[in-house]
């Protein structure tokens, strides 16, 4: 599905990604698990085409993508569910949903789409209650889940996640990471940063542990999460809780 | 039987993809956490960055055992030793041993890899496997143990020692597949001989030995005397221990677990790399492990590589059995002679056992070279003394037609020469004074 090789990227002279390389199968979630600054979110930006790459290869279903617009991306197929959600928030929930499979209408006309939210709204009850409010009024979990609900408009084949949790009450973040388990038993391929690794690890397939615009580790979420380093750097487990294991 | 269809099977392309990751991964970690790697790499002037495709890893500087030694016991582990469960060493015959560190998911990626060997050849639930290596520091032992416990068979940590009384389990406990080092199999094979069992009296169906170089000839010979199938099997405790690669049932080479380990074949003189087929030492890079990465690591070992694909179904990249060790190679004159030469010839000729020994000296600016051969038992009782020269004269001239030099040939009592036991076996005796 996605095979990222020695990417480079960064923002004026610096360098943020430094040779990263990684892949995610169909049907599988791929966690990307890392400290802040580490570089996950511009490796995402990267793969979605809103950074360009100094250097390195992306490729999206065999098709090499490194280079092209977002738009070039968003149209082979794979759609970003930004960090903060980036919704519109004076447009009604509906038309947030709308513009999400705005690619789709031009091509594919008005019925299919209207098919879609209705599975959306299927899919998260909350917005279709919500159907017609303006999406800035929703809380925050909602907002999420209305900004996963409007990338899966544009029926993407890979789906990018970026810090789905963030600013989330605990019990949000479960039912977001509930949906999150719920596509991939839908089939649905996805790769998800997560400053949260022990909730990433837990309902991704595989991961990748970023430090530094580097891939430090790489396996199944089990062999990371038995991963020391891992625990102690990133699962919270204290020094004296390990050793008591 | 293949065990993990989707690595030992993955397509070449992919197979490319897991590799460039994982040595990517490895290589940060290793410069990060090894400060032996940090020095090396900035002698070297590469940075790990620079390490975009599989082939640029020539760029970067081998590892060697005097690298390993100088490291004794914990400097070259990649991860604080709070995080080490398990510390296996090398015999250290030749030197200070060389630790090694593995962290728990180490550990079970060293099952994983050996589940792989047993079920190539054809371990299940249902086998009862003796593992006669020796248990302990050595990782031959515990590597088999691992394995045979993941595929979920009955292991018996038998180990060395009264071959009698190994005689006596494989035949009460239904031995199915037998693991030891092909010296110790020959020994075993001779006690069976002796104690008038026949191997229909057993259930034993496979051996699978390594661990030092054996010859097709002795494979021929074990395999009739035991009445079984073989599986050759190659690793070293620094880069794992058992479970590097595997012999399958197709027997076209060793299939490299590659998605663990990187194999390159270099030129042992100009390091330079060489071309799949052709003949040099084996340098493994571990791209899996935790505590104990290593990086281009000069084996020792002559082999051949060969990434075509294999009629068993497996991907995996096979490297030939292994011809011998550099450090084992003898130099007479402008002649290189490995003993695994001298084992073929000798496995392969009727009257003689395949316990042998090697005399290197120099007479009047000469080398020369003896081969000591033990007769067969059977053969002594019957042969006068003129087949018997006889005998003497056939080796000679099968020697000198395999090796291009003259050897002596002298024939030892029956049982006179050392046997394979805990260590490893010492066949050449070299004179000559250095």
């Amino acid at each position: 599905m996605l095979r990222v090789r020695s990417l480079r990227a960064g923002f004026g002279g610096v360098e943020v990604l430094k040779g990263v390389s990684l892949h995610v199968d169909s049907g599988e979630i791929v966690a990307i698990v890392g400290a802040n600054g580490a570089g996950k979110s511009t490796l995402l930006n990267t793969v979605a085409g809103l950074v360009k790459p100094w250097s390195g290869s992306v490729a999206l279903g065999g098709r090499e993508v490194a280079g092209e617009t977002a738009e070039a991306v968003a149209g082979r197929g794979c759609a970003l569910v930004p960090e903060g959600r980036q919704l519109f928030p004076g447009l009604s929930v509906r038309d947030n949903l709308l513009l999400g499979a705005w690619l789709r209408v031009r091509r594919e006309g008005r019925r299919p789409v209207e098919a879609d939210i209705a599975e959306m709204e299927g899919m998260f009850p909350v917005l279709a209650e919500r159907r017609h409010q303006a999406a800035g009024t929703l809380s925050g979990g909602e907002q999420q889940m209305l900004a996963i609900a409007r990338a899966l408009m544009s029926r993407p084949s890979l789906l990018l996640l970026d810090e789905p949790s963030i600013g989330l009450a605990p019990l949000v973040v479960r039912s977001i990471f509930a949906t999150v388990a719920d596509l991939r038993k839908a089939g649905r391929t996805i790769m998800l940063v997560e400053q949260n690794a022990r909730a990433a690890l837990a309902v991704a397939d595989r991961g990748y542990v970023m430090e530094t615009g580097q891939v430090v580790l790489e396996g199944t979420a089990a062999e990371l999460a038995a991963n020391r380093d891992v625990q102690r750097a990133y699962l919270g487990k204290e020094y004296r809780r390990i050793e008591e294991r | 039987m293949i065990w993990n269809a989707k690595y030992e099977t993955m397509a070449r392309e992919d197979l490319a993809q897991v590799q460039i990751e994982r040595l990517q991964s490895t290589l940060n970690r290793a410069r990060r956490n090894v400060a032996f790697y940090r020095q090396a790499f900035e002698r070297a002037g590469v940075k790990v960055e620079d390490v975009r495709a599989l082939p640029d890893l020539a760029h970067l500087p081998f590892t060697t055992k005097a690298d390993l030694r100088a490291a004794y016991p914990y400097d070259m582990f990649a991860v604080p030793l709070r995080d080490i469960v398990r510390i296996q060493c090398t015999s250290g015959t030749t030197g200070r041993p060389v630790v090694v560190g593995y962290t728990a998911n180490d550990v079970r990626a060293w099952s994983e890899c050996m589940a792989r060997v047993l079920a190539s050849g054809g371990v299940t639930e249902h086998d009862v496997v003796q593992v006669s290596f020796t248990y302990g520091l050595f990782s031959g032992g515990l590597g088999f143990h691992y394995g045979v416990e993941r595929i979920g068979a009955s292991v018996v940590p038998a180990s060395t020692g009264s071959l009698e009384r190994q005689l006596m389990i494989m035949r009460d406990f239904k031995t199915s597949a037998l693991a030891c080092t092909p010296g110790y199999a020959l020994a075993l094979a001779g006690a069976l001989a002796d104690s008038g069992l026949r191997p229909g009296e057993l259930s034993l169906r496979v051996g699978f030995f390594g661990a030092e170089p054996w010859s097709e000839a002795l494979r021929g010979e074990l395999e009739s005397r035991l009445g079984i199938a073989t599986v050759d099997n190659y690793g070293l405790t620094e880069v794992l221990g058992p479970g590097v690669s595997f012999e399958c049932p197709s027997r076209r080479g060793l299939h490299v677990n590659e998605d663990h380990f990187i194999a390159e074949v270099i030129d042992p003189a100009t390091l330079a790399v060489k071309r799949p087929g052709e003949e040099g030492e084996l340098v493994l890079t571990t791209i899996a492990k935790e505590g104990f990465p290593l990086v281009r690591y000069r084996t020792g070992d002559l082999t051949t590589l060969d990434p075509s694909p294999c009629p068993c179904g497996r991907t995996l990249a096979r490297m030939a059995r292994i011809r011998g060790r550099i450090d084992d190679m003898i130099n007479l004159g402008d002649v290189k002679v490995f003993p695994s030469q001298i084992e073929e010839v000798l496995a392969a000729t009727e009257g003689v056992e395949p316990h042998y020994e090697i005399v290197v000296d120099r007479v009047d600016g000469l080398d020369t070279l003896e081969v000591r051969v033990e007769i067969a038992a059977d053969r002594l009782e019957v042969d006068e003394v003129r087949s018997i020269e006889g005998l003497k004269e056939r080796i000679a001239r099968r020697l000198a037609a395999s090796l291009a030099i003259p050897a002596k040939v002298t024939l030892a009592e029956p049982k006179s020469l050392a046997r394979a036991g805990e260590g490893k076996l010492k066949r050449v005796v070299d004179r000559r004074k250095p």
